[in-house]
């Protein structure tokens, strides 16, 4: 009974998948929501009644003198993260009522949901390697066929294959990761590893640093980061609330959360690596973002901007910091992005209603130059997107700024990482806040109401206002100028000794002047048409480089896709003309031995066989008269032999 | 006294004949009296030889083998008989109801 509350977590997105896709068909979103809200109690109660640093270990295998064990670990992290997945995942559950109302295959859909959920709660609770790596592949498939949803199209099953394959590069590492640790301590348990203390165990300084680079790589591929970051965007084909839950708050959160967690396993050589890859992704996500004009994939590339910040966290050495920002970046850009599928979901509806798509056939609802004046048609979407959007910018009383000050601090006190990884960190700081604004008065302002006020839904207008509650400063802090603050450092500091680093005062004055910077920039911009010469000088150079994402597509196209491709044009080659020419030769030669053989065989063979037959007949032919049966010539043969007898006594 | 020699020509052209009686003759009973002349052909060897034995043992051997023969005779006849009755042939080549 004692561990009730974590087989509930676990098993109850489970049972939900099963029951909305088998049983219950037609209220399968209730059926996922009332799951998903058994989930949420269950993971708050579990925070006030089971003992942290304890969990459940079984045995999965015994492969000779290989133990594998699988089993459930609960610690502070894992209470912490079931709790922000179980809130997400509830209010993306009953935003979808709404969302996908219209859908066919509700079904499908929610029990796709449950089953991420499953998967999700297997990464945060898995006590050891390999059942994370189980979960961790579930949650890519999961993802998958979410991305694929509407797989009737022409873009989701290229995505989805896409994110697939770019999670497999990052999986590989993590496998690698795996092997090393296994083979060095014969144990994946995370907290015996940990316990183990790898770093001063004596392993050889390679393998130490091709382990951490392996499990990095895991993160790299699952949280979106430089240079396998191009998924994510990509991802934002399938529906918007699965945007919300897998592409923003929990799947790509997986690769943070799986770094916090074995961060005692990492050497300084890869946490280097770490924080420059991060940096490096920041730095890009934060930069593309500025010239997309689909609403998703610019929040999409925030996503991968803000993971960065994330890593870059991880990589300066503040696991706990990193952490902090992937709970409070998992509010606020839920909350964004469901913001974004109210306002998909109004132009769908209104489409739907007054028939706009007949006259207009391309529009696209996402496409933020059809958008504007949206705060008068949707008065609470527009008050959601406020609050999380400033929390994204990183001002002062959001949630944002807390975790992104602890993240610049580190950064700011890491003299491990080299120096233009905090000015990436700043610079996408000033850029974030810019091309939020940027989407915000576009979308919210910028000229007049494009129809009368919709009235959203009332299970829309939930989720989002939960959100953006999430997203201010005082959930997370008393004082929410200063993440010292924060209730939740005292709980994590038992993870981890060092979760603050020093202060330094230049940082938050910087960070809040580069924000506001960005902010008036874009808003003076949109909106009061200024500094349209400037940004139309700048825009020439590098509209095309953001707007492709450092042309990272057309660089893999041109030489990973092209290459394999001409790989396969090459061996195709080889094939057609070297193989099979060998093997055709190879196939006359047995023809004509065949032929040869045939010929020995019927003349040469044949013919002994039927000599010997022949003479056998012959003979038999010739003496069966001996043996006739008569009498009398026995007789004759006898009184012949007898003569023959005295004839040769005789001489 | 008539000479060895000329008993011997006798029972040797005695033997020929019971001996060619045997091979080219079908009929069971001729062939039976084929057999007797063979037979014959010997005593009158052995009553010929045995001038020059003061014993008779070779008269005694043939008045033994004149009584085996008849027991033969009357024996090998009644089968013929027998058969003849049961088959209505006394060939020696019909007598195939053995042959394999």
């Amino acid at each position: 009974m004692n561990n009730m509350w974590l087989y509930i977590i676990l098993f109850a997105p489970l049972l939900s998948a099963g029951v909305s896709f088998f049983v219950l068909k037609k209220q399968a979103g209730l059926v996922l929501v009332s799951f998903s809200t058994l989930t949420l109690v269950a993971s708050v109660l579990a925070w006030f009644s089971f003992p942290f640093d304890s969990g459940i270990e079984m045995d999965w295998m015994i492969v000779g003198a290989n133990r594998f064990q699988v089993g459930l670990y609960y610690d502070q992290l894992a209470g912490i993260m079931a709790i922000v997945v179980a809130i997400v995942a509830l209010l993306v559950a009953i935003f979808s009522l709404e969302y996908m109302k219209h859908d066919e295959a509700q079904p499908r859909y929610f029990a796709l949901l449950g089953l991420f959920a499953f998967s999700m709660y297997g990464i945060v609770l898995a006590s050891n390697l390999l059942l994370t790596f189980v979960f961790w592949e579930l949650v890519g498939f999961s993802s998958y066929l979410l991305i694929g949803f509407w797989f009737e199209k022409e873009a989701p099953p290229i995505s989805s294959f896409k994110a697939f394959l770019m999670n497999k590069i990052g999986d590989i590492g993590f496998l690698l990761g795996i092997f090393i640790l296994f083979a060095y301590f014969k144990t994946l348990n995370i907290q015996s590893l940990i316990g183990l203390d790898p770093l001063n165990a004596g392993l050889p300084t390679t393998m130490l640093v091709l382990m951490g680079i392996g499990l990095f790589l895991a993160a790299v591929g699952k949280s979106a980061q430089f240079p396998l970051q191009t998924w994510l965007p990509d991802a934002m084909t399938g529906p918007t609330p699965v945007s919300a839950l897998i592409h923003a708050a929990t799947m790509v959160a997986a690769g943070v959360y799986l770094m916090v967690r074995v961060f005692p396993l990492l050497a300084p050589e890869v946490l280097t690596i770490i924080g420059v890859i991060g940096g490096i992704t920041a730095f890009m996500g934060a930069f593309a973002a500025f010239a997309q004009n689909d609403i998703k994939k610019i929040l999409a590339y925030s996503t991968v901007s803000q993971l960065g910040y994330m890593i870059m966290a991880v990589g300066a050495g503040f696991p706990i910091a990193a952490f902090m920002h992937l709970t409070t970046h998992a509010f606020f850009k839920a909350g964004l992005f469901l913001c974004s599928g109210s306002i998909i979901h109004y132009f769908h509806e209104t489409q739907h209603d007054e028939g706009l798509s007949a006259d207009q056939p391309e529009f696209d609802p996402q496409d933020i130059r059809n958008m504007g004046g949206m705060r008068k048609v949707l008065p609470v979407t527009f008050i959601a997107f406020t609050f999380c959007m400033l929390s994204l910018a990183g001002l002062p009383l959001f949630s944002g700024f807390l975790s992104k000050e602890m993240i610049l601090n580190g950064l700011a006190s890491a003299n491990h990482l080299p120096m233009f990884v905090m000015v990436f960190g700043f610079s996408s700081v000033f850029m974030t806040a810019a091309y939020m604004a940027r989407l915000y008065f576009k979308v919210f302002f910028n000229g007049d109401a494009q129809g009368k006020k919709y009235k959203e839904a009332s299970t829309v207008k939930l989720p989002l206002l939960v959100l953006s509650l999430l997203s201010i400063g005082f959930v997370f802090s008393v004082n929410p100028l200063n993440p010292d603050n924060s209730w939740l450092l005292p709980i994590l500091d038992q993870f981890s000794g060092k979760a603050i680093a020093g202060h330094f005062t230049i940082v938050p004055i910087l960070s809040i002047g580069l924000s506001l910077t960005g902010l008036l920039f874009s808003f003076f911009y949109v909106e009061k048409k200024m500094f349209v010469g400037l940004v139309l000088s700048i825009k020439s150079l590098t509209y095309q480089l953001s707007n492709k994402n450092f042309f990272l597509d057309d660089i893999y196209k041109t030489t990973i896709v092209r290459g394999s491709l001409l790989l396969a044009k090459a061996t195709y080659w080889w094939d057609q003309q070297v193989v099979d020419r060998i093997v055709n030769v190879i196939g006359k030669t047995q023809v004509v031995l065949a032929y040869l053989t045939g010929w020995f065989d019927r003349n040469v063979v044949d013919g002994g066989v039927k000599l010997v037959v022949w003479t056998a007949n012959f003979s038999g032919n010739r003496t069966r008269q001996i043996q006739g049966g008569n009498l009398q010539g026995y007789l004759v043969w006898a009184v012949f032999g007898l003569l023959l007898i005295f004839y040769f006594l005789n001489f | 006294m008539v000479p060895i020699e000329h008993y011997i020509i006798f029972s040797s052209l005695l033997l020929v004949i019971g001996l060619v009686i045997i091979l080219i003759k079908r009929s069971v009973i001729m062939i039976l009296a084929g057999i007797e002349l063979i037979l014959n052909a010997a005593n009158i060897n052995l009553i010929a030889f045995s001038q020059n034995d003061p014993n008779l043992s070779g008269q005694m051997m043939t008045l033994f083998v004149i009584v085996v023969a008849v027991a033969e005779s009357a024996v090998a006849l009644a089968i013929v008989y027998q058969i003849f009755r049961h088959q209505g042939v006394s060939d020696l080549d019909q007598l195939n109801e053995l042959k394999g």
